[in-house]
């Protein structure tokens, strides 16, 4: 083959191409993960916590994605725990977790930086607000539909979702670290 | 025209790091070729910069040309050369990602928007052609790594691609899967004339089947040709030697000491062969 | 009710739903149980959805417990459970009679659901049991190494994510291979997409929608 004098300088792609269907698969990923955690996760000190709220909220806030997608996101979270789950209350589900999503996305793409001294926050503040609006709408829809006394409603559901979204907000903070570490590798090298 | 061609190629995932530096090669159609090198030589890179994900995917920085059946990939998309370049990657089973053996094969041809009643005939040809005839219900979560290895294999050849790019298909699988999938590469390759491009770290497995070795090192080529050239420049530069099988090894230390060169020895058979042939004639000289 | 097709079923689901909340009398709510118990048993479905449905009685036995126990209006509490499970078996029939391949297929050809989303649902289905399988064996490993699920609190906590975050690490590799896979097998443009599943539908499942759109206005119209 005749060879080419000279060789020409780099060119320079779009730096955006990769990973077109990246958040298609990371979410799939990690509500898989999310729904087997589901299932065997042990109660921890009598707190259960929200595992499919977390591992959305970590796949948000990795790749951001739009305000309709997080909708999507929501529904397939919610229709992934339907045929998984042990028992629940499927209409709430599909109501929440797509709250739960477009609160997180509004929050992860449409606030400043959240800092406490040098730490980034930004994860567990996420976390937490994202499960409080889920657990909330899920509760008020149980309640609603099922018409609950308002006491039920105060005294053993809201306390729940709080205590919920705490161990929810450090799980999140913990794994989007170093996950987001390995996120932003690219190529094999 | 050759299959593959790359002119003058560089790329980075990084700029200005080059993972693969000024690389100019030519695959012939129909050939089975093998990519060699130490790890981190670009191995990997050269398989995607062939089906396209570099720089398609990967973004980067790129100088050169890569040719595929004559289109010239970075002018082209990764839809578009899907349907000539077929590629197995490294961790296979990610690949996988329908509940079911037929619906992994369906999913290729689903998304080139093939219509139902030649899917269902198309998953059926490509299942028999890797011999999954029969498991066409099994969930794919149940299949052994040898099966699994195959189910990509037939779900990438579903669309009927010219040039099939493998990276490492038997890093995961026992010596029997790897010999039987190399079989099967090679009756593709020889019965229905599909190039074929493989990492493979292993040249002993790959000896009797491939016809032309691609010699990577840091990014660059080293050397490319028959498998007996490039085997001879390796020994004979001392490049990667630890990957000369040992049958190789014996056959070009005995050419060394006795000044006699052998054909190629493709495998064990082959070396006896002419290893007793070589005594029964020295025998006949003595006496 | 393997034989009808996924968008009806899902017509079902929703019917049920409405019949549930615009039912208030116990009477009328256990006849719906009973009828979806019938339906179950004559789709013949398999041990582990009777154990689920199990679970679901016991989760609104709680309910109804809790409301019990706080006003004390036995049939009140009882209504409520039986709502819940009323509306909720439904999904169980879905689920057990139908693949959620082809309900997706169902939710982007005839709901017109983008396909991204319905590709999520089955992936992340067919990935569970890797996951889980994954997950055994860190939790093996991590034994191996001292790592024990004891302690207070805090250090129970801690433990467990030392399970999970090599899973969450897995996965976010994993997902760069099966992004790129998606391209090199040509996903994405959702006009050329075709499907092999079949969940066009048939007389009866037109006899059916009817029949629930009937009964659903019947009980419209005796409420209000």
């Amino acid at each position: 083959m005749e060879l080419e004098k000279n060789e020409s300088e780099l060119t320079i792609h779009d730096k955006n191409k990769g990973g077109r269907y990246r958040w298609v698969t990371i979410t799939t990923l990690l509500l898989a993960i999310g729904a087997i955690l589901h299932l065997v996760s042990p109660n921890i000190g009598g707190v259960t916590p929200n595992w499919t709220i977390a591992m959305y909220c970590i796949a948000i806030n990795l790749t951001k994605p739009t305000l309709k997608q997080s909708f999507g996101i929501g529904l397939v979270a919610a229709a992934i725990n339907i045929p998984t789950s042990k028992s629940a209350f499927p209409y709430g589900n599909l109501l929440s977790e797509p709250i739960g999503a477009i609160i997180c996305t509004l929050l992860v793409c449409h606030t400043f930086n959240m800092t406490l001294g040098k730490l980034n926050i930004k994860p567990a503040v996420t976390g937490f607000i994202s499960t409080v609006a889920s657990g909330m709408t899920f509760i008020t829809i149980l309640k609603v539909v099922l018409s609950l006394p308002l006491s039920v409603y105060l005294y053993a559901m809201i306390p729940v979702v709080f205590t919920v979204a705490a161990a929810n907000a450090a799980i999140t903070q913990i794994l989007y670290f170093p996950a987001k570490k390995l996120f932003d590798l690219k190529g094999d090298q | 025209m050759p299959a593959i061609t790359l002119q003058n190629f560089s790329y980075a995932y990084n700029h200005p790091k080059k993972v693969l530096d000024n690389i100019t090669l030519s695959i012939e159609t129909g050939s089975f070729s093998v990519i060699l090198g130490p790890s981190g030589a670009g191995k990997t890179t050269l398989c995607l910069a062939v089906a396209g994900a570099v720089p398609h995917y990967f973004g980067g920085s790129s100088a050169g040309k890569v040719y595929v059946t004559g289109i010239h990939t970075k002018e082209s998309s990764m839809q578009q050369l899907s349907l000539t370049v077929g590629t197995v990657l490294q961790d296979y089973e990610t690949q996988l990602v329908t509940m079911t053996v037929e619906e992994e094969v369906a999913f290729s041809l689903e998304n080139m928007g093939i219509a139902p009643q030649e899917i269902t005939h198309r998953v059926e040809e490509v299942l028999d052609k890797v011999g999954l005839t029969g498991y066409e219900k099994q969930a794919v979560t149940d299949l052994s790594g040898g099966q699994k290895q195959r189910l990509v294999l037939a779900s990438v050849l579903a669309t009927n691609p010219k040039i099939l790019v493998l990276d490492e298909p038997t890093s995961a699988l026992d010596p029997e899967g790897t010999h039987s999938l190399y079989k099967l590469l090679s009756d593709l390759n020889k019965e229905h004339g599909i190039t074929i491009l493989v990492v493979e770290h292993d040249i002993a497995t790959v000896l009797p089947y491939a016809d032309q070795f691609i010699l990577l090192e840091n990014g660059q080529l080293i050397f490319n040709g028959t498998p007996e050239k490039v085997l001879s420049y390796m020994a004979a530069k001392q490049i990667f030697t630890e990957a000369i099988p040992p049958l190789w090894q014996l056959k070009l230390m005995i050419e060394e000491l006795t000044a006699r060169q052998f054909a190629s020895w493709h495998t064990e058979e082959e070396a006896i062969a002419q290893l007793s042939k070589v005594l029964e004639e020295e025998a006949d000289k003595n006496a | 009710m393997q034989k009808i097709a996924p968008i009806t079923k899902l017509a079902l689901t929703i019917f049920v739903t409405i019949w549930s909340i615009v039912l208030q009398s116990l009477p009328a709510l256990t006849a719906l149980i009973v009828c979806q118990l019938i339906l179950l048993a004559i789709a013949k479905v398999g041990s582990s959805v009777y154990k689920g449905i199990a679970s679901l009685f016991a989760f609104a036995a709680i309910l109804a417990g809790m409301q019990y126990a706080i006003n004390s209006d036995l049939l009140l509490a009882a209504i409520t459970a039986s709502k819940m499970i009323a509306m909720t078996l439904v999904f169980f029939i879905l689920l057990a009679t139908t693949r959620m391949q082809d309900l997706s297929a169902a939710l982007v050809l005839q709901c017109h659901i983008p396909y991204e989303y319905a590709f999520m649902l089955t992936a992340a289905l067919r990935f569970i049991p890797d996951f889980l399988a994954e997950s055994k064996a860190i939790q093996e490993a991590q034994a191996c190494r001292g790592y024990s699920p004891q302690g207070n609190v805090l250090q129970r906590f801690f433990s467990y994510m030392a399970v999970i975050k090599p899973l969450v690490l897995k996965a976010v590799t994993k997902s760069e291979t099966m992004a790129l896979s998606l391209e090199l097998r040509g996903f994405g443009s959702r006009k050329t997409r075709s499907f092999k599943n079949n969940v066009t539908l048939a007389l009866q499942d037109y006899a059916m929608l009817l029949s629930m759109i009937l009964l659903t206005s019947y009980l419209v119209m005796q409420i209000y």
